[in-house]
This record gives C-alpha cells, structure tokens and sequence, in this order.
C-alpha cells in the first residue's frame, strides 16, 4: 500500500473508533438520566437534569429531616436544674450520632431490657436525653446512619428515644414507645471506659449562655402526694420570644389556572395527554387520568391532593428508602420551598412516621416547615403528607405557602424579646377548653379521671398526664393571611394510639387564647 | 367590776370580728403545691394554685441561728440552746391571678440547706392581708446516690437466681 492509502486508512479507522465511542456514550448518558424515572409512572426529570436545565430542586435528605422533637437536659443530680435545648437541635443530635456511631465499634457491647424506673433513675443524674415524636426502627437506623450492628442490638426493634447519664458513661440508654421497652447497651466495664463527645456537649449546652430553666409538669400544678404522671412534659419557667405575626400567600387562589396548570404538569407532563380537567363551581380543579388510576384536586383552600392507585402492592420498600421516595417526590411536585426568592435551604422537619395496617407495606409521613428552627403549624393537618408503597407515590396532600421567609428570619435576628405567657398558665387559663378537648378525642375519659377529689380541677392530673410536650412556634390560621406565633402543646392517650395538637396564643396580650387545633386523626373536631 | 366586764367583753367582740383574726387562717382558693416539706435541691420551686381571680403576695423567710458575733448560719439540725431567727430570703413579690385556674411560680437557685417558710397573703381590695398560707420546708442536702448501684440489684438478683437454680441442681 501506498502512504496515502496508509494514511486514508488510518483515518477511516479513527472515526469508526470515534463513532462507537460517541454511541455509547450516548446510550450511556440516556441511561443516567432517565434511570429514575422507575420510582414513578410519569416521565420526571432526575434531580441532575433539573439542575442542569436551571430548575432549582432542592431535595432534603433523610438526615435532615430525621431531627429529635426535644433534647432535654439535666444539669446535676436532685438539683432541679433543667433546660429544653431551643435551637441548633440538628447539630446536637448529629454529633449523638457520631458518638453511638462510635460506640457501636466498642468490642463486647451488652444489650440489656431495663426496667422503666431503672431507666427514669439514671436520667435524674447529669444527662441529655433526645426523644422523638415517632418510632425509627432501629435495624434501619443503625444501617442508615452507619451505626455498626452488633450483637444484641436487634433485641431494640424501635428508636424512640436515646439518653446518656454522665455519671454512668458506660452505657446509652434506650427507648421504644411502641413496645413500651427500655433497653441499657453498655461496654465491658473492664475495659477503659469509652471516650465520648457527650460529655462536652453538656457542658457546651451548660455553659453557652443563659440558658431558659425548664421544670416537669407535674412540679408546677401536681400535689407532691400526687404519683409521678406518665408523660411529664417539661416546661419553661418563664419565657421571652421574638416571634412575631407574620402574613403569608397560599399558593395559588381559585382562578389562578396558569399556576395550578404548573403544578398539575408536573404530575401528568406538559401536554395534559389522556388527561381529563374539571372545574367546580366554586373554583376546585380536578385532573383525572383514565378512570380515577391518577387524580389531582386543586381545592379552593390552595391545596393540592393527589391519588395514585397503587399498581404493585407485592413491592416493599424499606421504611428510609420510602421517605427517600417521599421526599424526591414533593422535590419534583411542587417544591420545598415557602420563599421563591429565597437562596437559603428551607428547614423540613418529619413530624410523624407510621406503617399503615389496612394498607399493603404503605408508608405515611407528615412534614411541616420551620423558620430559624421554629415550626410552622397547619390547622387541621400538616404541611405535606404523602403515602408510599413500595417505590410508589400513591397519596399526597400539599398545604404549603409562600412567604417572606429572609424578612421572616432577620426580624428573629434583630427583634427583641417580649414576655410570653407562662406556658402552666397558658394550660390553667384553658383548663375547661382542654380538658373538653381531650375527652372529645378520647385522649382523657370522665370515667377513669384519677381527679375526682379535685373539685375545682378534676381533669387536671389528667391533662399532665397526657401532655407530652409543649414548645414555641408558629401556626398558620387558614381563615386569614396569618402566621401567628404560639405554644404548642402535644397530648397523647397512654399507649400513644391517638395525639393532638393544641394552639394557644404566645403573649399576654392576647390572653393565651386558643388559635386552633390538630385533632387526634387529623381531622377538623368540633368542641362546643 | 361591771365596767371591767364590759371592756373584756367589747375587747372579745373586737378581736371576733376584726380583720386581723383572718390573718391567721389559710385561705381555701390557694394551695401551696411546691416545694414538699422536705426537698433534696439547689434549686427551690414555689409554685401556688389559685382557684379565683385573687391577688396574692408571696414571702419567702429562711429561719437562722444568731451567731455570737451577730453573724447568721443556716440551720440544719434541731436547734438546741438557742432560738432561731425568721429572716426574709427574697423581696415580697405579688400575683395576680386570672380566670378559674391559674399559677405564681417562682425558682429560688442555688438555696442552701436550711429551714424555710412560705407565706402567701390573699389581699384585699384595699391592700390588707385576708388570709395568709403557710408552707414550711425543710431544704436538705442531696442525697448522695450511687448511679451504679441502680443496676448491680439487678445483676445480683440475677446472680442470686441462677446460683439458686445450680444449687438445686448439684444439691450444694
């Protein structure tokens, strides 16, 4: 051959290389981007795509929304020194994690079940315990956030809380509300004792400033004689805030069609195909796939809820890889975001966790909004909930809002803070309002007070007895455009089967008056 | 004889129906619910429950003994050979209630063992004393607890079974 010929082959040659190398990137790229498409029936962008096409999508992850309800501290043995940590609970509790995480690499763990006092005894000395409002099972937990599995640790089925006594710093403490155990993990007391960061985070919490003092109930409004209540909530002695009323936007109004149009594209793609969209009389939007597999209601109230029959009931999912779904769900339809123009991260807190028995291995989880750590109430329900089975979306409601969270968050910066009302006046001042409450949900019963004696207040061991926290934030009054701040007040039967929210005014001026509820099933319940 | 009569007799209805005899008397709308009478604390909780809308001022006296040298101790033994002292711990502060139910609550810090005594005045439209309840607690220091020994009972009943069940088994 000649040397152009040579040369021309050379040639021919690269470009065939060329060529297949440029398919197969092609196929392999294709494949990167429509990969997630599987977790749901309609075509979705994955979050790499979203980003590179400009959409903004912030997914949190499970971590950050996996947060404890309380960390409650107590300084000293019998000193009645305690204290509620307030703000920067993400931080505190990642660096638990740290510290069980580095403990499970301890050789020749004990798992032990404790009884209930064992566990209430220990936690009257130096401790900090982290309590959430739901039940993380533990296997999961432990694979999730790389906390090594040894042996026993399967005995403990349920997270609900964890503690750690100073004074007895070979051991965590455990507890799983579901099975109503307590459990003791601690090392080999022969050994070394383990060196953890627990330690110093209660002294960081002790000596960081003033920090609020916060006493049980059951100190404030309980006769001594009285026997110790279940729950035993903690609560502020006296309280300074700087919330403030702020005012907010739904997010579309009846007749916004263009946004309400945003949004159902989502679900069902830009050109609606197969799709059949009805509009009610008083505004309400409804899309509708075939008949009835996939509905969208846009309500009159800003809401949106969608259903999805589930296709696969035999699928399962892990209870994290399940709020993986859920949490890239909302991502994609419709955003976590309450501020379009904000560049901050928005704060989503999980409030409630369950596995729903009537369904095929469904997951349900309910989410609110936070502002500078404080939550954000919706009456009557929460901010997002969303039901998966298997790898499928299958429920998800949507009562999110917009506001002007940088305005928000700058006046918590720069606000002073005012006297609230006590929060054991702020439960005294609506005694007969709570205790009605309470007996309407089925959370206290007339029959079974244990106040009889008590003329003037017989239900009131009964409502310390079923109050299981009680802190500030903010609540969103639906028949106004108002955020409102507040005391929050969870109430719980005694195995934990049924819950409600109460809302009562944060200052004085206003009196403590309520401002709205969250009944025990989430629905609207009528007092008077 | 007749007139000394009648002044004891006017001197008995004075006293009967004079305001200053209710000063002595609890009054029903208050209870005192915290501190118990003996508590194991740094830290004092006064709480008080009112059962009306009344307006209450609340005192807080320590009882001392008188030094030689005019100084004052706490006590925490039964006095002997001396009379101890009612000394007011904190400025007087007052309450008023609101609605049906409502609660004062106060935090004493860092108190130390002693005897102490809580005076709740219920007052009076025209700011005298209508009735006054009493609390008297005892502050004493925290008992010493051993957090290790809440869970070797534990152990050692275990113990104590099985080394039962050996026995049975070996005849020992």
């Amino acid at each position: 051959m000649t040397k152009s010929q040579n040369h021309f082959s050379l040639i021919e040659r690269m470009k065939t290389i060329l060529i297949v190398v440029l398919t197969l990137s092609t196929i392999l790229l294709l494949y990167f981007f429509w990969k997630d498409s599987s977790t749901d029936h309609s075509f979705e962008l994955s979050p790499v795509v979203a980003i590179l096409m400009g959409e903004e999508l912030y997914v949190p992850s499970v971590e950050d929304v996996v947060v404890p309800q309380e960390i409650m501290v107590n300084f000293k043995y019998q000193s009645g020194n305690y204290t509620v940590v307030d703000t920067g609970k993400e931080k505190y509790w990642k660096k638990a994690v740290e510290e069980l995480g580095q403990f499970s690499n301890e050789s020749n763990i004990q798992v032990k079940e404790i009884p209930k006092d064992q566990y209430d005894q220990i936690m009257e000395f130096r401790s900090i315990q982290f309590t959430f409002s739901y039940d993380l099972p533990f296997a999961e937990f432990c694979d999730r956030f790389q906390i090594r599995r040894f042996q026993g640790s399967d005995a403990v089925q349920y997270l609900s809380s964890m503690g750690y006594c100073a004074d007895k710093n070979d051991s965590l403490f455990f507890y799983d509300r579901k099975n109503n155990k307590y459990y003791r993990m601690f090392v080999d007391k022969s050994k070394e004792k383990w060196k953890n960061g627990f330690d110093e985070m209660l002294d960081e919490i002790e000596n960081g400033g003033d920090y609020v003092h916060y006493l049980p109930a059951s100190s404030y409004m309980l006769g001594t004689d009285e026997k110790d209540p279940e729950n035993n909530a903690f609560m502020p002695l006296h309280f300074t805030s700087n919330l403030k009323t702020f005012t907010y936007a739904p997010e579309f109004k009846p007749g916004e069609t263009d946004k309400i149009n945003n949004l159902a594209e989502t679900f069902y793609g830009k050109n609606f195909d197969f799709i059949r969209r009805l509009t009610e009389s008083q505004g309400t939007m409804i899309f509708m796939y075939g008949y009835g597999q996939k509905v969208l209601i846009a309500g009159t109230d800003g809401t949106l809820e969608y259903k999805e029959e589930a296709s696969d009931e035999t699928s399962e999912q892990s209870f994290f890889g399940a709020m993986d779904t859920a949490l890239k769900f909302v991502a994609s339809h419709g955003s976590w975001y309450i501020d379009e123009g904000s560049k901050e991260d928005p704060q989503v807190i999980l409030k409630s966790a369950t596995l729903q028995k009537d369904k095929a291995k469904t997951y349900r989880f309910s989410f609110d909004i936070a502002l500078g750590d404080h939550p954000i109430c919706i009456q009557n329900g929460y901010a997002v909930v969303i039901e998966v089975t298997g790898n499928q979306v299958t429920y998800y409601k949507r009562n999110m809002m917009k506001v002007n969270s940088a305005e928000v968050l700058r006046n918590l910066k720069m606000d002073e803070k005012t006297e609230t009302v006590d929060a054991v006046n702020t439960i005294a001042l609506n005694y007969d309002y709570i205790s009605k409450f309470l007996m309407k949900q089925g959370i206290i019963s007339a029959s079974t007070s244990s106040g009889k004696d008590d003329q003037k207040t017989p239900y009131l061991k009964d409502i310390v007895d079923a109050m299981s926290s009680i802190q500030t934030g903010y609540v969103k009054d639906q028949s106004s455009d108002k955020v409102v701040p507040a005391w929050i007040v969870n109430f719980s039967n005694k195995d934990n089967t049924k819950k409600c929210n109460l809302y009562f005014n944060l200052y004085r001026k206003a009196k403590a008056e309520p401002i709205g509820y969250n009944g025990a099933n989430g629905r609207k319940s009528s007092i008077k | 004889m007749r007139k000394q009569g009648l002044r004891i007799i006017a001197v008995i209805l004075i006293l009967l129906f004079s305001t200053m005899t209710a000063f002595a008397a609890s009054d029903p709308a208050v209870t005192i619910v915290n501190p118990a009478d003996k508590i194991y604390t740094d830290n004092l909780l006064i709480s008080v429950k009112l059962t009306k809308p009344i307006t209450i001022r609340v005192r807080v006296d320590e009882y001392v003994k008188v030094n030689s040298d005019g100084t004052t101790s706490h006590i925490t033994d039964t006095p002997k050979d001396y009379k101890p002292k009612e000394v007011q711990l904190v400025d007087p502060e007052s309450f008023t209630g609101t609605g049906s139910v409502s609660y004062y609550s106060k935090q004493i810090n860092n108190i130390k063992p002693g005897a102490y005594v809580i005076y709740v005045d219920t007052m009076g439209s025209n700011g005298d004393v209508k009735y006054t309840s009493t609390k008297y607690c005892q502050v004493a220091a925290s008992k010493e607890k051993d957090p290790d020994k809440i869970f070797e009972e534990d152990q050692s009943s275990t113990m104590n079974f099985f080394q039962s069940i050996l026995n049975a088994i070996f005849g020992k």
